[in-house]
């Protein structure tokens, strides 16, 4: 365990009158510590704050339930959590420092998770959340954020991210510490960030690099998806260490990039088998990697050299036939499919319509492909055009980030990241005279939550509680780190946004958090921001400053199993079963199939059939005296294509009759 | 007697032949009008035609008379595991002219190893010699060899081919991978071929069928276990976008699931040149005999893809070709006799494959589309014989009964009621898959190269009689609008100015060596650094280098002095 500071799990706590307003959830079991799936977690989800009545609770807590979720403050309220106002409201009025504080206090603000939403205060302690509720009892002397007017969001979590991806030998210009900060200043407070083994590299010792620089880096809590790029014998062991030992759950394959990173049909259909078995979480890169690169051969050789080239090379059907493909895989293997970087309507369609037939598949959109458009390939600024390029492409269709964001509202895709993985732009010149040089990824880290309340929310196509299920609470369930990220309760960690709906922020490359020169979403304006944004109960964001210590960041390892993705396989698994047909054994003739001059040619497909040598029935009275022991005449042929049987002939018997 | 004509002459070598008072039905219209026969062509059309004394003459009686039908997929010839099949081109022509069937296309399968002109001039000479009807063939790829192309381009010009088939199943025997299929179909395309696809994921399959005999099934319902619709449907979505990059034509044989039937729908609906072909066995009768009791019957449906054990899918297939998403109805006629099913009767995946359906397949579509109300008389004249003959470049030569047409007539008895069995069948297979079937619909007569060949249940025929029908590349049909989407689809790249900033200099370490080979194809490879870039030090390239002995340089060896934000890095 990575955890740098043990935690205490709250006391269980007693469901009567009395308690802090929180009957739920249910305080984790010591055993097995904090990272431990809760048993229960999903059926008592809600918090019945008014089932312990009575008790320390003031008069207003009736008030808690009276309003829906869009009724969030009043005017004249105070807007933020200046120091005097907060003291002035009654808390208490010495703040102590701001970095040390492992105490706070959040009061007056709205808490917002995926189910419900309601005005409670919120005291964290050690990194974690302690109580929920009003009039809260907390030592003196803490310090205290005036949440009035603003609501209180778990965390974003950021599923994708690619802070260490080496490409041609350069690493991105945002290294885990920038990356982070970023993360953070946007209201992001954990990343699941991709370890992608290099050449000769194991995975192992990939993940060992990984945890290394990210642990001395990392600003924010972080875990790791580990990408699978090559297929080897003894990938079975590896990924099994990985599982067991190292806290992850989660294995991305290729499908694009051929001869390189591209896994066959058949490789995949095995790490996806190996996956299920181990309960861990298959991802899929999802983009026909044949097509792509005779695409590539085909523009290169008209003379299309730009980024334009790398989104006509990678065109929308090529994402969409390697989603569906990756689907069809994963349904025969009986293993959840997680497709990271929808881009492409073509794509999500897939996705959407694949669940609707009952296959366990999420889709997670990316920041670039919900903010903005792929017709900047066509841009005559070629830096800017090529700050773009990522894969599979942003797409041209600008109605695309439209149809994304509604199948996000309906619960077609469930979670969002940034896939943030930048280059600068010296770096990405490295491809000015060929396309498929250029290095691949586009920033996000940091603008995806203000880019999915601003397309989402402000539009209104979801509301506020979808918004913390899409960018928090289903991609800790689907990760298994719910509820300890990913919701706002008693005993969660304490990765809080106070997120001001009214803020409005324009996002440009001058005022970002990147190492970047540019920003994809540059001019974009954004209604909803963080205005506090805090990590394992600092305050490492407010009011645009940031507090932050690089290394601060822990590893959150995540067990396999995630009850959110496999309660259904393992049904399913169950159901599965197939069962042959009991027969009695066929006695009718059976024609005598001759061994071919060309031995191998008509027998290859058949050389992995393990039943392929079988043993001569031996209950078949018809068969003759013939033999198959002892040595041949065709000894000296390597396989048999079939059985030498010979059975009279018994013209037509009754095993002929079709009825 | 479904006829009166001049008695006494049951030679049927007669040229001339009229048929009287028959109702003509087209793709597009049915009329009253008397037919001519003449040569083995049509001769002539109408009322009250003027012919010449003594001619045989057919009462048609107001019956139908339609063009004869055109079987699309047959393997009369098909090898196995060194065996051939059940019925050749004389017994299974003979099948076809009984069932109204006056024209197949037959597939050339090529043994791995053998060139595909060899294996065309064998198919050729053995369905000269034997086959009672006309034919042509298809050329199925089944190795992406050098010198393919040389072959297909001769078989196209010289030889009267002007389609082949690919195949994505039958992993490390016949599959071509993605690359492959690019290829393949460009060059097809190229030809003006239409390109045959048998969908399935070989790959797949190849791992289900090992976990399902691992698990100790091995009868023929784990054929159908290691071939779920699921490989079938996702492998036409592959053909579909790939031929959708290369604006080709597709054609995909043997639509057996709903699926993939729907996946075809929508494709089309999008754009793609997309044409689907279902045949007798997935119209007539599903995938629930594989768990049959009798082994002996459960392998006769042993085919690829297989039949689904879905038992709406007949239902289903049969509306598409009603509305349209579905064009033309084949056979895959393929038999093997039970003896020789046997040989994988501890196995499966040895049971060759392939059903009957040669003789059946225009009853078996008139009783389930037309006789049930779902398409007319018209439509199913289109999806028996003149869809076929457009896409494969016959028309108006076959598929349409009209002057100056081939003779290839059927008389067709919609209210005939037949019960398909293997007793009565033409095809030498001792059982048949439609066995018991209660069919509407018939032919009274079938007119073959102007000769009567079948009458009253009788046959008529001589071995060899049948022609083989050259085809001519770039159908009309298909290529039309390929030629127009390649007009306006024309790829540009954007004028710019060139770029003028800092690049990054890319260390050429034996470590990165390899994960940039698809840098390998890419012609701009080796270019010379831009002449240009005034930014641009003077470090050369030029002599030799200290790491010469690195096989390959990943990237350019560019250094340009840390010019800090230049211009171009403002995204306005």
């Amino acid at each position: 365990m990575a955890a740098r500071r043990p935690q205490e799990p709250a006391e269980p706590l007693p469901a009567g009158p009395g308690t802090l307003g929180s009957g739920s959830p249910r305080a984790r079991p010591r055993l097995g510590g904090v990272f431990r799936c809760v048993e229960d977690a999903f059926e008592n989800k809600t918090l019945q704050l008014d089932a312990s009545g009575g008790g320390r609770r003031s008069p207003r807590a009736g008030e808690l339930y009276s309003g829906p979720p869009g009724d969030p403050e009043g005017p004249g309220e105070p807007r933020r959590d200046d120091p005097e106002a907060a003291a002035s409201l009654g808390g208490p009025p010495r703040l102590t420092q701001k970095q040390a504080s492992d105490r706070l206090l959040i009061k007056g603000g709205k808490i917002v998770n995926d189910d419900q939403s309601f005005y409670a205060d919120l005291y964290v302690e050690d990194g974690l959340i302690k109580q929920i509720g009003e009039n809260l009892i907390v030592p003196g002397g803490i310090k205290t954020i005036d949440a009035h007017g603003l609501m209180v969001l778990p965390g974003g979590v950021d599923v994708h991210t690619r802070l260490q991806m080496p490409v041609l030998g350069m690493t991105p210009a945002d290294d885990f510490c920038q990356g982070t900060k970023a993360a953070l200043a946007g209201g992001t407070t954990m990343i699941l960030d991709h370890v992608f083994p290099d050449t000769g590299v194991s995975l192992l010792a990939a993940y060992e690099q990984w945890r290394e620089r990210a642990d001395s880096g990392a600003c924010c809590d972080y875990s790791l998806h580990v990408d699978v790029p090559r297929w080897h014998e003894s990938i079975r062991e590896e990924l099994e260490a990985l599982v067991k030992d190292k806290g992850v759950n989660s294995f991305l394959v290729f499908m694009a990039y051929k001869d390189r990173y591209q896994c066959t049909d058949g490789q995949m259909y095995e790490i996806f088998s190996i996956i299920r078995d181990l309960g861990a979480l298959a991802q899929v890169h999802a983009e026909n990697g044949d097509i792509v690169e005779e695409e590539q051969k085909r523009l290169l050789e008209l003379g299309i050299t730009g980024p334009e080239g790398h989104v006509l090379s990678r065109p929308e059907e090529v994402e969409a036939e390697a989603v569906y493909r990756a689907i069809t895989i994963a349904k025969q293997a009986n293993c959840p499919l997680y497709v990271t970087k929808v881009m492409s309507k073509g794509a999500a369609d897939m996705v959407a319509q694949a669940k609707r037939r009952g296959v366990v598949v999420f889709g997670e959109p990316i920041t670039a492909s919900l903010g903005t458009d792929g017709s900047h390939y066509w841009s005559k600024n070629w830096a800017k055009a090529a700050a773009f390029v990522t894969s599979p492409p942003i797409n041209p269709d600008p109605t695309t980030a439209d149809r994304l964001t509604s199948l996000l509202s309906s619960g077609d895709l469930q979670v969002t990241g940034s896939a943030h993985c930048t280059f600068t732009t010296a770096q990405k010149a490295v491809g000015k005279d060929n396309f498929t040089l250029i290095p691949e990824g586009t920033n996000g880290i940091e603008e995806r939550m203000s880019v999915v309340w601003e397309k989402c929310v402000a539009s209104g196509k979801m509301d506020e509680n979808e918004f913390v299920a899409v960018t928090s609470t289903n991609a800790a369930k689907i990760f298994n780190i719910y509820p300890r990220k990913g919701r706002v309760a008693v005993g969660s960690d304490a990765d809080l946004v106070i997120w001001n709906p009214r803020a409005t922020k324009i996002i440009s490359a001058k005022s970002h958090n990147l190492n970047v020169e540019y920003n994809i979403f540059e001019g974009l304006e954004c209604r909803g921001a963080p205005t506090v944004v805090v990590s394992q109960g600092r305050v490492v964001m407010e009011d645009g400053n940031m507090f932050v210590t690089p290394g601060a960041g822990r590893f959150i390892p995540r067990k396999t199993f995630p009850d959110f993705v496999y309660k259904r396989i393992k049904a399913r698994n169950r159901l599965a079963e197939i069962h042959g047909v009991p027969r009695g054994l066929y006695d009718g003739p059976v024609h005598e199939v001759m061994v071919p001059a060309k031995p191998g040619g008509g027998a290859q497909a058949r050389a992995s059939c393990p039943g392929k040598i079988s043993v001569p029935p031996v209950r078949n009275l018809h068969q003759s005296g013939f033999s198959l022991s002892g040595s041949q005449a065709d000894d000296h042929i390597a396989r048999r294509t079939a059985q030498k049987i010979m059975a009279p002939p018994g013209g037509r018997s009754n095993i002929t009759s079709l009825s | 007697m479904s006829y009166q004509g001049r008695k006494s002459i049951p030679h049927i070598t007669s040229d001339r032949l009229l048929i009287k008072g028959g109702r003509i039905i087209n793709d597009d219209q049915s009329f009253y009008a008397d037919v001519y026969l003449e040569d083995g062509l049509i001769k002539q059309i109408g009322e009250n035609l003027i012919v010449p004394g003594g001619v045989k003459t057919i009462e048609a009686n107001g019956r139908m008379v339609i063009p004869g039908g055109i079987d699309v997929n047959t393997y009369l010839q098909k090898p196995s595991q060194g065996m051939t099949t059940a019925d050749d081109f004389f017994q299974g022509t003979k099948a076809a002219l009984a069932g109204g069937t006056t024209m197949i296309i037959d597939h050339v399968v090529p043994e791995p190893g053998s060139s595909l002109l060899t294996s065309f001039e064998k198919w050729h000479e053995a369905a000269d010699t034997k086959s009672c009807c006309d034919y042509s063939l298809h050329v199925d790829i089944t190795s992406w060899y050098d010198g393919v192309r040389e072959e297909l381009e001769v078989l196209v010009q010289d030889k009267g081919v002007n389609s082949f088939q690919v195949y994505m199943a039958y992993k490390d025997l016949y599959q071509m991978s993605d690359s492959q299929l690019y290829e393949a179909f460009t060059f097809l395309k190229g030809l003006g071929a239409v390109i045959l696809v048998h969908a399935e994921n070989g790959d797949l399959i190849a791992q289900e069928q090992k976990r399902i005999l691992e698990m100790g099934i091995t009868g023929p319902e784990g054929h159908a276990l290691s071939r779920p619709e699921e490989l079938e449907a996702e492998a036409v979505f592959r053909a579909i976008t790939i031929a959708g990059r290369i604006n080709c034509p597709v054609y995909i044989t043997k639509v057996m699931s709903k699926s993939a039937a729907d996946i075809i729908t929508l494709a089309r609906k999008k754009g793609p040149l997309v044409f689907g072909e279902p045949i007798a066995a997935s119209l007539g009768t599903d995938g629930t005999h594989y768990w049959s009791k009798n082994w002996a019957k459960a392998a006769a449906f042993v085919t690829s893809p297989p039949l689904s054990p879905d038992p709406t899918t007949p239902d289903y297939l049969t509306s598409l070709l009603a509305c349209g998403d579905l064009q033309v109805t084949g056979s895959g006629h393929c038999p093997y006799s039970t003896a020789q099913k046997a040989v994988g009767k501890d196995n499966f995946t040895l049971i060759p494959e392939g059903v009957n359906g040669i003789e059946e397949r225009m009853t078996v579509v008139w009783d389930k589309a037309v006789a049930t109300g779902k398409m007319d008389e018209n439509q199913f004249v289109a999806i028996t014989s003149t869809n076929a003959a457009k896409i494969f470049n016959l028309y108006p030569r076959k598929g349409r009964i009209a002057v100056g047409s081939d003779a290839d007539v059927v008389i067709w008895d919609p209210d005939k009621v037949k019960t398909i069995t293997a007793k009565s069948h033409k095809s030498a297979l001792e059982y048949n898959i439609f066995e018991g079937m209660e069919c509407h619909g018939s032919p009274l007569v079938v007119i073959s190269q102007g000769k009567i060949v079948f009458e009253d249940g009788n046959i008529n025929v001589n071995k060899g009689m049948g022609r083989f029908i050259p085809r001519k590349p770039f159908p009309e049909y298909l290529y039309q609008r390929v030629r127009i989407r390649s007009k306006v689809s024309g790829l540009q790249g954007v004028p710019r100015g060139m770029y003028d900033g800092p690049v990054y200099e890319v260390p050429a370490t034996p470590k990165y060596a390899t994960p940039a080979p698809s840098a390998k194809s890419s012609p701009s490879k080796h270019q010379p650094p831009p002449i240009r870039n005034l930014h641009q030090s003077n470090f050369s390239l030029s002599g030799a280098q200290i790491d010469d002995n690195n096989p390959r340089r990943t990237g350019h060896r560019i250094v340009a002095p840390p010019g800090g934000r230049s211009n171009i890095t403002s995204l306005g």
